[in-house]
């Protein structure tokens, strides 16, 4: 008895030692980009970039990184973009998205077959592959160098049609019959009893979408000439490829960026993790 | 009085008809409601601006793709050239081109050392956090971490871990952990490393995600199983070999597959990082596609690459379908 409860402590201290171990190598490259973000003596920030120091909170520790990007080069011209075009495109894609997963899934939509088929040979191509013949088509719309243009082209996307149909496969029918027998039309069903219903994929779309159009660069790269209507990703890229790099404005707009993804997530973790795993299994 | 309203509202809503046999009514005005009541009218409403935005910005680039790769068209077309068809050029020089070819070994030999270390490791931690000890969601969460965080921003921080020489944050890592043994390498900057480097950050970056769906797999695994194990006599590994691994069957097949599909789609890292180089060494053939498209301005020879990419990429999603049908 004695020994089984030895055996279960060197377990526990042995499960621990592995985590914590892992803890470090993730930890590390985000406590040298949140350390260095503060530190606000230059030369003492880079080299501390060739030591351990670069994972520890050295030297003399301030906002004056952050002020410097929000006040010489505006940073925050460069969220607001972000925030517009991010916004707008998870917004709209969620309502595009899910309504045509719904009619594939539920309603007797003509040739769904081949409208299922369709979208799920498009989720082969990748966005990147047509981004380039993509370029040359707004081109000639004349729609380069603008928000429409970075927000448009990414609100309809068939993997996250594909995540919605199948969510909406499995709720049961009953719950559109009853709506239907009380007089609601199809549009009034669908926005206020069936996506209420699937909360878990709509906030798991909500999330993956935001955190994809936060992050892209190579679109905004190709379609932005001007800081007019670049947004964050592009601006901490042109840091960030700009000889030679300040370091304390990188790490500083690199903060900024990771802030707000971060937050949307830590607040919807649950639902976005457990819903995940489940349909990406299933997929 | 209630129900009665409920009843005259019935009559005049055409879905309710489909559900309840005769149609009591057969012609009668389509105002706009009609529209919405009328189950089949109803479904095109609801699909239309999806397949409108999906026909205008993803099928419609992909045809004019198809067009262009037969032609000799730049992405700024000079006006003293005109546009002309060139047959199958574009495809042949695809096929003949040593870059090209590289790029795709390239693909190979990052999905044949990605795909299987991050799986071992992601099958490790998940086994780890699927342990009931204190703060282990905070664990899970640092793991995961990755995933939330934008690209750009790890591709900073792994840039400067990847520094070459003596004072690179990782061989000096790397030396202390081997007591001088590790010499330092030169990472992104040399043509024989940098492939492994960015495998090294892009295991880093997907291990986490992986590891929460196995996390997934792992604890809908029967409670009822592993006891009747532990009774049996087995041991750990033999509850792993024997009950836990059959049950990640499926889970383990689906990482695999798409990950090597992910393996064949690389592009973000290598755009960010090293922009294919040095001496195309991380040049891949996503990659390609922008940088004969988009840099030399070759549209049509970057057409033909991506009609390839999109053939590789779906005849490996064909397989993924087929294994994942034949396991089931």
């Amino acid at each position: 008895m004695k020994s089984q409860k030895v055996s279960r402590h060197i377990n526990k201290t042995g499960i621990y030692a592995g985590l914590i171990i892992g803890a470090v190598i993730y930890i590390l490259p985000v406590l040298l980009v949140v350390f260095s973000a503060f530190k606000i003596d230059r030369i003492k920030l880079i080299t501390d970039l060739s030591s351990f120091n670069a994972f520890l909170p050295t030297g003399k520790l301030g906002l004056q990184n952050f002020i410097d990007v929000f006040t010489r080069i505006d940073i925050g011209h460069f969220f607001f973009n972000s925030v517009i075009i991010t916004g707008s495109t998870v917004l709209l894609g969620l309502v595009v998205n899910s309504s045509l997963a719904y009619s594939l899934a539920r309603l007797p939509l003509k040739g769904k077959k081949i409208i299922l088929m369709l979208i799920i040979s498009i989720l082969i191509i990748p966005g990147e592959a047509v981004a380039v013949p993509l370029l040359s088509m707004v081109t000639k719309m004349g729609i380069v160098e603008s928000y429409i243009v970075q927000i448009l082209p990414f609100i309809a996307d068939a993997f996250y049609i594909f995540l919605f149909y199948q969510t909406f496969r499995s709720i049961p029918k009953e719950l559109e019959e009853a709506a239907l027998i009380d007089g609601a039309n199809y549009l009034t069903i669908f926005f206020r009893i069936i996506l209420p219903v699937c909360k878990p994929t709509v906030i798991t779309v909500a999330i993956l979408s935001s955190i994809g159009r936060w992050g892209d660069v190579l679109w905004p790269t190709m379609v932005t000439r001007s800081a007019e209507y670049r947004p964050l990703s592009v601006g901490v890229l042109q840091l960030f490829s700009t000889q030679p790099q300040n370091w304390g404005n990188i790490f500083a707009s690199a903060f900024v960026m990771t802030i707000p993804i971060l937050v949307l997530f830590l607040i919807f973790q649950k639902h976005f993790v457990n819903s995940m795993a489940s349909s990406s299994i299933k997929g | 009085m209630e129900k009665h309203r409920i009843h005259k509202k019935n009559v005049n809503n055409p879905a309710v008809w489909a559900f309840s046999g005769p149609r009591l009514f057969m012609k009668k005005e389509r105002t706009h409601k009609q529209l919405l009541y009328n189950p089949k009218s109803a479904a095109w409403v609801l699909a239309a601006p999806g397949l409108v935005l999906l026909s205008i910005f993803v099928i419609l680039p992909f045809l004019i793709a198809i067009y262009y790769s037969f032609t000799n068209r730049m992405l700024v077309q000079p006006s003293s050239i005109a546009t002309e068809f060139v047959g199958f050029r574009n495809y042949l020089r695809v096929f003949t081109d040593p870059i090209f070819s590289e790029s795709f070994l390239n693909n190979f030999y990052f999905a044949i050392f990605a795909v299987p270390i991050q799986l071992v490791l992601s099958l490790l931690l998940a086994l780890l956090v699927n342990k009931k000890v204190k703060g282990i969601s905070i664990f899970r969460f640092i793991f995961f971490s990755p995933a939330v965080i934008p690209m750009i921003v790890i591709a900073v921080a792994w840039s400067l871990l990847l520094t070459p020489g003596e004072s690179g944050l990782l061989n000096t890592i790397l030396n202390e952990l081997t007591f001088g043994h590790f010499r330092p390498l030169d990472w992104l900057f040399n043509k024989n490393v940098a492939l492994n480097g960015l495998i090294v950050m892009c295991v880093w970056m997907s291990v986490g995600f992986q590891m929460m769906i196995l996390l997934a797999a792992l604890q809908s695994v029967p409670q009822e199983l592993l006891e009747a194990a532990v009774l049996d006599g087995a041991n750990a590994f033999q509850r792993f070999r024997h009950v836990i691994l059959p049950e990640l069957r499926n889970s383990i097949i689906f990482l695999v597959l798409s990950s090597t599909i992910g393996s064949f789609k690389l592009f973000g890292q290598v755009f960010i990082l090293t922009k294919g180089g040095p001496q195309n060494s991380t040049s891949t053939i996503v990659y390609m596609i922008y940088e004969k498209g988009f840099i030399n301005q070759q549209l049509g020879y970057a057409s033909a690459i991506a009609v390839v990419v999109f053939l590789v990429v779906g005849i490996l999603s064909f397989i993924q379908q087929r294994v994942i049908k034949l396991t089931d």
